[in-house]
């Protein structure tokens, strides 16, 4: 089974003090079998540091195949990050979606500069993935707002929504069809079963947040949740494959 | 041998149950020596019932379980009367915060009343962390800084932040607590476990599994593939939690 892992990070900054490399990353994915990963960055675009993408995509250049970029992006830049979002797209035809931490650069999904990035992606055919854990602006009800204005994108919920916000995961997936949630970090192993018994299987994704979090451990934990073959195939494979059009 | 240190026992009010039977079958199934039983949240807010229970099947199991006394500092003298009991009467080995929901702040000057009792008993403060408002790693922390002579344990690595941006105030807080030890529960940060147990030493260290919201298949599996000594799983899985319990 080609395992794939929708959540990853590949960056290094010194002030969070984090350093994950591209060769750590490898390391861990080759431990616990994983074929390919999608990589985002720890600062967003446009930003202080206008080269993090761009930097970003130097570093996964030698891993071509197994590792995947999105594109973590600032949406309080207006139209000019909605532009720099297409041109990246012109720029790095590897490009396989977007992601956003609202926490991080402050802004509620359901505002007019994140919906109008959102929509730019859905018109790209890029899916998002939302940071989506228990933190102000990163809610999944938040999510779901915006999700009014953006029936053509497809989201990804992160961590299940978060240690107390997966219901609220649930029942916007279960309003939005383009609705997507991911298994990454949260340590509830019972969740994942929820999710899947709510949902179905095939809006399910495995991811790790690794380095953070280790990739063993998380494929674990999703191994444990009582899935069937089929089911488990579709979160940890086929699901995000299809979603990365590499099927 | 092979303790965790943190397992709920009964039919909590907050959504979440384990039977005496099934954690015996857990623990022979998981290779659990002994378990340290915590006290449930029900509508009895003083905790003498819960207290009590715990304090029968430490009586009854004395091979397999020891017991912590849980108080809600909300209570006042009643809750301080209920502590008293626990370690003069009930054998209790240590005094269990639950600040989330409990509903209290951990660095209140209410609690100090109750952390005072704990080192008069010379007993460890055990602290459900990581909690937002209530229970974050720093207010964990003015507390073990106020009370050096206390052994605290800190549940959850410290953090339980999604994000990720708490686990630099988590790595301050242990630097800065030398009379803190970090239950591993839910870490979501593997990683944060190996260069913990490298660099600060497996003392720093105490498994846990906060049952039965948390699997403790998986919970235990994050210590087994941890890339550290088998000596220093050792010290993390049972050695630290012996000295803990005076075993």
């Amino acid at each position: 089974m080609r395992i794939v892992d929708m959540h990853a990070h590949l960056d290094e900054v010194a002030a969070l003090n984090w350093f994950d490399t591209g060769e750590k990353l490898i390391r861990l994915m080759d431990e616990a079998g994983i074929e390919l990963a999608i990589v985002s960055a720890y600062l967003n675009v446009p930003g202080p540091d206008m080269d993090a993408f761009e930097r970003m995509c130097r570093c996964v250049e030698p891993y071509e195949g197994r590792l995947f970029p999105f594109i973590r992006m600032d949406p309080w830049f207006g139209q000019e990050a909605v532009e720099f979002l297409e041109n990246a797209w012109r720029r790095h035809k590897n490009l396989k979606g977007v992601k956003l931490h609202p926490g991080h650069y402050t802004l509620h999904p359901y505002g007019d500069a994140t919906t109008a990035l959102i929509n730019k992606a859905g018109e790209l055919d890029l899916p998002v993935l939302f940071h989506c854990g228990d933190e102000e602006m990163c809610l999944p009800l938040q999510i779901g707002e915006m999700m009014k204005r953006c029936p053509a994108t497809k989201v990804i919920l992160a961590h299940m929504g978060g240690l107390a916000h997966w219901r609220d995961a649930i029942s916007v997936a279960e309003k939005y069809p383009n609705i997507y949630i991911d298994t990454s970090e949260i340590p509830y192993v019972s969740m994942i079963r929820k999710v899947v018994d709510a949902i179905g299987a095939d809006r399910v994704l495995f991811g790790t947040d690794a380095p953070y979090c280790d990739p063993m451990v998380e494929l674990r934990k999703v191994q444990l949740a009582g899935l069937s073959e089929e089911e488990y195939e579709k979160v940890c494979s086929l699901n995000g494959l299809k979603l990365l059009k590499l099927i | 041998m092979i303790i965790d240190f943190h397992v709920y026992i009964g039919k909590s009010m907050v959504e979440g149950q384990l039977s005496v039977e099934d954690l015996l079958r857990s623990m022979e199934e998981t290779g659990i020596d002994m378990s340290v039983l915590c006290p449930v949240k029900t509508l009895d807010s003083s905790y003498r019932e819960q207290n009590a229970y715990v304090a029968q099947l430490q009586k009854k199991y004395p091979d397999k379980f020891a017991a912590y006394c849980r108080v809600d500092p909300n209570t006042g003298e009643l809750g301080l009367e209920v502590f008293r009991r626990g370690m003069e009467e009930q054998g209790l080995k240590g005094m269990l915060l639950h600040p989330w929901e409990d509903t209290y702040t951990i660095n209140d000057q209410r609690v100090f009343p109750y952390i005072e009792l704990a080192g008069k008993y010379n007993v460890p403060v055990m602290i459900e962390t990581g909690y937002p408002w209530l229970c974050h790693c720093f207010q964990v922390g003015d507390v073990a800084q106020r009370y050096p002579q206390i052994q605290f344990i800190m549940t959850h690595g410290g953090q339980v932040d999604s994000s990720g941006f708490s686990q630099a105030d988590a790595d301050r807080v242990i630097a800065n607590c030398p009379n803190i030890i970090t239950e591993t529960s839910g870490m979501f940060s593997d990683e944060t476990i190996e260069s913990m147990a490298n660099n600060m030493g497996p003392y720093s260290l105490l498994f846990g599994s906060h049952s039965p919201w948390l699997d403790v298949r998986l919970e235990l599996y994050r210590i087994r593939r941890a890339h550290i000594s088998e000596d220093k799983k050792e010290i993390i899985l049972g050695k630290n939690a012996e000295k803990l319990l005076k075993l």
